[in-house]
């Protein structure tokens, strides 16, 4: 083996090991799937102001990524209020239920 | 309305009691594992589990007569229309049992370190069991976290095994799923979280860890049934017609006109196609789906009940009874009949399945599915039969083959509101959901037949 294929391993495992340090852990996803239902449907359904969102729209590591973000940003205004626990919940549920997750759901 | 507004009060006393316990104070980890969670659990609460292991919840067996004749039964020794037996299989099956490790016939049931506090009493959502390792919790679990979060039971922790038991959820109850974890006014009333926001003990009062309910097959005799009468009273409509119908009509049969609300049940499971590399025709994926390991399962959502007379106690099937394998063979059924007075009209789902049986002996067999040697691993009828009948000490002649049976579910929860509830003529119009004439009436009763 030469050292394009260990460095390209290395890379593999150190991608790898990144990926799954950075994954949420520890909120309830049953609460979030409630929560997202409540709370971001009544934007992002079909036809609404924030766009149509389901955790199929995005990756297990996009979901994290995303409320691991500072996201004071977030325009709308129901979001403001919901607390960091709740926010985890729902990452939790979004993450799990993910496209690339092993159950994708579209409900929510 | 006194005692609704009195269980209101001791629901809110109750929840202040909770939040104010705050558990993170008291529990030091780390927990090399579970059973060392419960040893500090024991430490304050030093009754809980005495209380806790004389219950069913624990014991999954209870005495009582059934059938005419006294028997010691309870999930543990009963066959149901589902995965059959827990005899064999505990090392799956013991996901849904509030302990650690019961994983054959030498469970100690009296160490107390092995009661699983933690299943009911998680607020963190992050606790869980898996179906592989005979109830101890997943490798995952942070223990300490969980155990320092500790509370007062939520919908979701009864749900965990209430609504996913059977293979699913709502694979068995059909009135009860995931969605009474947060479900809104349109599924329940009661427990509309946006509302009443009942939690399970509201109605199963729950006194020295003993949660009081009747399911229809594990206590056939009604023992500690819940009633609505609990908080309302026996004629609670302004009407005095409707209250002559509660007298024979039960409370739900008006109240719950659909069950399975948003997640299906399962309708049918057929055992006999199992086993074979080719799924057979008609599989759709989502209302009738296929398996090797399983067979044919037929999933629904949004079911009208099916209706029976029900004087609080049923008929089962226990392990050796012969069947007549050309007709059904009900596993759990309503007692009553028009002529019972103490029988009202009550709502069911009826569950149907194939069931594999000893062609000789006439019985359903006690089949081994879970192990490495176990039908879901090796897809082989006659090895896993043969090792299901020898764990569970019934005779066995070698033939088998499968026969039709049924089972019926209690239809008590996801209560409409009110102007969901049955109108006349939903009973009594010209298409009617009632069977008159199978509940024993010439006619529709309200013609005076």
């Amino acid at each position: 083996m030469n050292w394009k294929a260990f460095l390209m391993i290395g890379l593999i495992l150190t991608a790898f090991t990144a990926t799954s340090a950075l994954a949420i852990e520890g909120g309830n996803a049953r609460k979030g799937k409630h929560l997202f239902k409540k709370s971001c449907k009544s934007c992002h359904d079909s036809g609404g102001e924030g766009g149509e969102l389901t955790p199929m729209s995005k990756t297990m590591s996009q979901w994290d990524r995303y409320f691991k973000k500072k996201t004071d940003d977030h325009p709308g205004e129901v979001f403001k209020t919901i607390s960091d626990k709740d926010k985890k919940d729902i990452n939790q549920f979004l993450h799990d239920s993910a496209a690339d997750s092993p159950a994708p759901a579209t409900c929510g | 309305m006194k005692k609704i507004l009195l269980c209101v009060s001791v629901a809110m006393l109750l929840s202040i009691t909770a939040y104010a316990t705050d558990h993170s104070e008291f529990i030091e980890g780390p927990f090399a594992d579970a059973t060392e969670v419960t040893k500090t659990c024991l430490e304050c609460h030093e009754d809980a589990a005495i209380d806790f292991m004389k219950t069913p919840h624990w014991t999954w067996e209870r005495k009582q007569v059934a059938n005419g004749k006294e028997v010691t039964i309870g999930k543990k020794n009963l066959l149901n229309n589902y995965c059959g037996t827990v005899s064999s299989n505990e090392v799956h099956c013991m996901e849904c049992h509030a302990g650690y490790g019961w994983k054959d016939k030498n469970f100690d049931f009296t160490d107390k370190t092995r009661v699983d506090c933690l299943v009911c009493h998680d607020t963190t959502g992050t606790y869980h069991k898996d179906g592989d390792n005979a109830g101890w919790p997943k490798e995952h679990v942070n223990l300490e976290e969980v155990a320092k979060e500790v509370g007062l039971p939520v919908r979701q922790n009864c749900n965990s095994c209430h609504a996913l038991g059977g293979g699913g959820n709502n694979a068995k109850n059909g009135d009860i799923s995931l969605v009474l974890d947060y479900p809104d006014r349109s599924i329940d009333v009661h427990m509309d979280a946006d509302g009443n926001d009942f939690q399970c003990q509201e109605c199963h009062k729950t006194e020295d860890h003993y949660i009081p309910g009747a399911n229809l097959q594990t206590s056939p005799d009604g023992f500690n049934a819940i009633s609505c009468e609990g908080c309302h009273d026996a004629e609670p409509h302004e009407q005095s017609r409707l209250n002559a119908h509660a007298k024979r009509v039960a409370c739900q049969t008006c109240h719950i006109p659909v069950y399975a609300k948003e997640d299906p049940t399962q309708m049918d499971w057929d055992w006999s196609t199992g086993g074979k590399d080719e799924s057979p025709a008609g599989i759709d994926g989502k209302i009738v789906r296929y398996k090797k390991t399983v067979g044919t399962q037929t999933w629904k959502a949004d079911q009208e009940p099916s209706y029976a007379w029900f004087n609080g106690k049923a008929g089962i099937y226990l392990v050796g009874d012969k069947i007549d394998p050309k007709v059904p063979t009900p596993l759990a059924w309503p007692l009553g009949d028009i002529n019972d007075k103490t029988a009202k009209i009550h709502p069911f789902k009826i569950h149907t399945g194939k069931q594999i049986y000893d062609t000789k002996n006439n019985y359903l067999i006690t089949n081994h599915i879970y192990g490495p040697d176990a039908f879901w691993t090796t897809a082989d009828w006659a090895l896993s039969a043969k090792i299901g009948m020898e764990t569970s000490g019934l005779p066995y002649s070698g033939e088998y083959g499968f026969a039709p049976t049924t089972m019926h579910w209690r239809i008590d929860h996801m209560v409409a509101p009110a102007e969901e509830a049955l109108g006349c003529l939903d009973c009594h119009g010209d298409n009617g959901r009632m069977d008159w004439a199978a509940l024993g009436y010439k006619g529709d009763p309200i013609d005076g037949k």
